[in-house]
């Protein structure tokens, strides 16, 4: 008995601790909004949390896609989308890692309206087996078109699932395994949400906004998906990996992606930001761009961001050598991120970056932005990322130093190359003879 | 709404002379001891010494809103240069972007390229040594960028709102001394190869400027300009596109952002006085540029087996014309997200993307559609597809309901652009370059808003026919699709005659088992009798 009481408190403990602290950070139906009337119009997303694709699962790939396109669908089909857009609004069904979203935007003078077909909508929703056939047949055609239009995000998707246990977006063959009943069950669980909430900005009052959603949270009933935040896991290292994407023999230029995983989202991303904002993620100048673009004239275009995906965070390098140049430049970027450590002008640059209040400043403004500040709200809701007063200034030189050390070596740099396959591989097999290396077409990426 | 008059921007206070009737005692002590006759004329003078002053800084050209919030002024500050200034606190930034009303459309045949070139320069190190300019900027937390496009070439700054002065010393610098010699020609030149590497192999770009091509009349179309004449430019050439094209343009310096319009007229007025002018350059001819090519269709063939594309246009009136407006609800009609031409060709016609909008040029326009597909698909069944709905279009006009929803759409669109800083400033420089009236851009909100279903087709009856119109289409080559055509037909015929030839195998051999066994089973009998 005493052992039934321990297992009982310990699974009411975990509840308390890991479920209801991370739903109880947003509460039910709560409205995150932001003025904005610099145009008269009104931006609405209805977050269901916990229903986006981290809850589909190896085996079901693309539910979460597949059910959002069958609301977008049954919009079509019964008129709702053409009401709407009478009304000057548009319809969007969306699936993140973390949540399902509609997202309504349009004129505000109409926004009252448009809630209310939305929420009709949603409660009337219903699939049939000719529908889940027919969305999964126009899914997979989608996939096929969009996979060539973004072929370099499904290939980061790819190689994060391959080498950092990411879960793949969208897999053709588990798309084709879906059932009308597992369709059902999840729309089930969605409309039942544990947690419901929405993000709007407008040039109307939040009095206005609240009063309109009224209608979609009366009488919603509970039960369904329940999100948890990201569990905190040892990190792991992809190796020393390359995937070369087939079929772009055409290309002149090489375009060379490296992803550097550095850690999990929850943790502090004041050093990966200002790591990146120092090779020059959006500011000018940047030290990617003054080396391998000024002083050696490799590139045409070159960035640094700090991004993504599911709960894995890190920072993506690009670079765009033309063919001749593309092997200098490969070992270049291999010798100069793994050295940043000991590079003095990577120090300057950062002590630059973190003391000049100009810069600093300019950072801080362009998160002011009503978009921008209303998503970061959400995402702190949503993460608890470690906030810190005086920002960059925080930042010490150890912080940054351990970061590189950690995470800027060879076995955690992960190379992305599109361009001539044979060209790419000599190169690779003559400077790292033992790196592995994958060669994918980009539609490996969806099967 | 619109306004025009003189001086009726906001002056310094000690400038304005109203300032003078209402506050004359803070005035007068400077003369005790003249007549009160002398003091209305000294008044007077100062009064007209500060009319005269203040007239040939900059004249207030006109005023539209673009929301509640958002009000444009258009200023024009000397006689090639015009301002328009838009003031936006949402956040404590502002963007500062100057466009020559010139661009890559503009350059001859041979030439197309050194535009972009001089565009590199200029936007780069500007008027000082390598390296500099960037780190300036960089340190006073801005950002900086530039592009060409047809008949535009633009320069973006970005800073926190106290760096205005800046911004207008860094345009004001590269205008007046960009460093154009053989060191920074060569640090280019390496650097232009690799973008025009990246484009020549991309599919799209080839086709697009193929596509321009045929509207300009050239055989070789792209702003990057070919391989040779990046190889082999001088700088004298590049000095004499800078002296004598790009600086004798028209210019509009766009300011949106957290600014004050007096401090920002104050500074453009100081910076770029009437000496630093050099007379303007005259316009190219507005007409439309190859009409041979009205009426005509175009296929492209390809190596390399990809997507097929369809491109139809329509030669429309420029911006500036009254049925502008109607094109751009049209385009709402046309892809509406449900129920429209764009649904019918991607749910139906086995369309990978379908597109529609409209291009602006000098002296005319274009509404395009393009449609992307693979092989398989057929270009005819699209092109049939288009006619249809545009015949329909013509002949039984657009519902009520079709034409409220394309107008209110349109009006999103447009209202969704208030949000970004860079878009307004774009359509300003836009509208500036093609008919010298930045205030065109917030004009069409109501001119959208009036458009009826009678314009609509009005507009396709008198633009949207075959002879009014070009067409491009790009395949895989035939020798591809033949290739492709055969495998497929092998395969068509030898699976069913390989089902044939095993049913028969099948049925033979149940039928010898068959017979076998009827034999074995009629002798059993016989031995056993």
């Amino acid at each position: 008995m005493s052992r039934f009481l321990i297992v009982a408190l310990s699974v009411l403990l975990y509840w308390i601790v890991c479920v209801q602290q991370a739903s109880a950070r947003i509460p039910n139906h709560h409205l995150y909004y932001r003025n904005d009337v610099r145009a008269p119009l009104t931006s609405l997303e209805i977050v269901f949390l916990g229903a986006g694709s981290n809850q589909d699962g190896h085996e079901r790939a693309g539910l979460a896609l597949t059910a959002a396109r069958l609301i977008k669908d049954y919009s079509k089909r019964h008129g709702y989308a053409a009401q709407l857009e009478t009304l000057g609004a548009q319809l969007n069904v969306g699936t993140s890692f973390q949540y399902q979203a509609l997202s309504l935007s349009g004129l505000s003078e109409n926004f009252q309206a448009s809630v209310g077909i939305v929420n009709d909508l949603i409660r009337r929703t219903a699939f049939t087996e000719f529908a889940v056939e027919k969305a999964k047949r126009e899914l997979q055609k989608s996939y096929q078109h969009s996979v060539r239009a973004d072929a370099y995000g499904f290939m980061r998707n790819y190689a994060l699932a391959q080498t950092m246990g990411v879960p793949r977006w969208f897999s053709s063959q588990a798309v084709r395994q879906l059932t009308l009943e597992a369709i059902t069950q999840y729309q089930d669980m969605l409309l039942k949400a544990d947690v419901v909430f929405f993000k709007a900005i407008s040039d109307l009052d939040s009095i206005a906004i609240r009063k309109s959603l009224l209608t979609i949270a009366k009488g919603r009933k509970k039960g369904g998906f329940v999100w948890s935040p990201p569990t905190q896991e040892a990190d792991n290292r992809p190796g020393r990996t390359a995937f070369v994407i087939e079929n772009y023999s055409h290309l002149k230029n090489v375009y060379f992606y490296l992803l550097i995983p550095c850690g999990k989202l929850g943790q502090d991303n004041y050093v990966p930001n200002l790591v990146s904002s120092t090779l020059g993620s959006v500011r000018v100048g940047g030290m990617l761009d003054i080396y391998l673009r000024d002083e050696l004239a490799l590139v045409y275009g070159t960035s640094c961001n700090y991004s993504s995906s599911h709960n894995i965070r890190y920072l993506e390098i690009f670079a765009d050598p033309r063919l001749e140049n593309s092997e200098e430049l490969i070992i270049k970027m291999y010798e100069f991120i793994p050295g940043l450590a000991d590079n003095p002008r990577f120090w300057e640059t950062v002590s630059e970056l973190r003391d000049n209040p100009d810069f600093a400043d300019a950072e801080f403004h362009e998160e002011m932005t009503p978009k921008r500040d209303l998503d970061y709200e959400v995402d702190d809701a949503l993460f608890n990322f470690p906030s810190r007063g005086s920002g960059y200034k925080s930042v010490t030189d150890t912080e940054v130093r351990s970061f590189l050390q950690k995470y800027f070596v060879e076995e955690n740099m992960m190379m992305i190359l599109f361009g001539p396959k044979e060209h790419i591989i000599e190169i690779l097999e003559k400077h790292w003879p033992d790196m592995t290396i994958h060669v994918q077409t980009v539609e490996s990426a969806i099967e | 709404m619109a306004f025009y008059c003189l001086n009726t921007a906001p002056t310094p206070l000690s400038a304005n002379p109203h300032f003078l009737v209402r506050y004359p005692n803070l005035v007068l002590p400077l003369f005790p001891m003249v007549s009160d006759m002398a003091k209305t004329c000294i008044y007077a003078a100062i009064v007209v010494c500060i009319c005269t002053a203040t007239c040939h800084a900059y004249r207030l050209v006109g005023s539209e809103a673009l929301s509640e919030a958002l009000v444009t002024h258009h200023y024009s500050i000397n006689a090639t240069l015009d301002a328009v200034i838009v003031v936006d606190k949402t956040i404590p930034t502002f963007e500062y972007h100057t466009f020559f009303a010139i661009g890559y459309a503009d350059e001859p045949e041979g030439e197309q390229g050194k535009l972009h070139y001089l565009e590199h320069l200029i936007g780069g190190p500007g008027s000082r040594p390598p390296g500099e300019l960037e780190q300036l900027i960089r340190h006073n937390g801005g950002q900086s960028s530039a592009s060409t496009s047809l008949h535009m070439t633009c320069f973006t700054l970005r800073f926190p709102k106290n760096k205005l002065e800046l911004a207008v010393q860094i345009d004001r610098e590269r205008f007046c001394n960009t460093l154009i010699d053989q060191k920074s020609i060569e640090r280019e030149r390496q650097v232009i190869l690799t973008e025009l590497s990246s484009r020549s192999a991309n599919e799209w770009t080839r086709f697009t400027n193929q596509f321009w091509g045929l509207i300009y009349g050239r055989e070789t179309f792209g702003g990057v300009g070919t391989r040779s004449l990046i190889e082999n430019i001088e700088p004298s050439a590049i000095r004499h596109t800078f002296e004598e094209i790009l600086r004798r343009q028209r210019r509009l310096v766009a300011v949106v952002g957290h600014v004050d319009v007096s401090d920002v007229l104050a500074k453009l007025v100081g910076a770029f006085p009437d000496t630093t002018l050099q007379e303007a350059a005259e316009w190219p001819d507005p007409e439309f540029p190859n009409a041979d090519v009205l009426g005509e269709t175009h296929h492209v063939e390809y190596e390399r087996s990809g997507v097929s594309r369809f491109r139809r246009a329509w030669r429309i009136p420029g911006l500036e014309h009254r049925d502008y407006a109607g094109f751009l609800v049209l385009n709402g009609i046309l892809t509406r997200p449900s129920g429209s031409l764009r649904t019918a060709l991607v749910d139906a016609k086995g369309v990978d993307e379908f597109r529609v909008w409209v291009e602006n040029c000098r002296g005319f326009g274009l509404l395009i559609l393009e449609a992307e597909m693979q092989p398989a698909t057929s270009i005819e069944a699209v092109d049939t597809a288009i006619r249809k709905e545009l015949l329909e279009i013509r002949t039984k006009g657009v519902t009520e309901n079709q034409l409220r929803a394309a107008r209110n759409m349109e009006l999103s669109r447009l209202y969704s652009e208030f949000y970004d800083r860079s878009e307004i400033a774009r359509r300003f420089g836009e509208a500036f370059a093609l008919s010298l009236d930045p205030l065109r851009y917030p004009k069409l909100i109501s001119e959208i808003q009036s458009v009826s279903a009678g314009d609509i087709s009005r507009v396709a009856l008198n633009y949207m026919s075959t002879a009014n119109s070009v067409t491009l289409s790009r395949a895989p080559d035939e020798e591809n699709v033949l290739w492709v055509q055969i495998v497929v037909i092998v395969i068509l015929i030898s699976v069913p005659v390989g089902i044939l030839l095993l049913t028969i195998w099948v049925v033979k051999k149940v039928i010898r088992k068959f017979s076998r066994r009827k034999l074995s089973d009629e002798q059993v009998p016989d031995r056993r009798a």
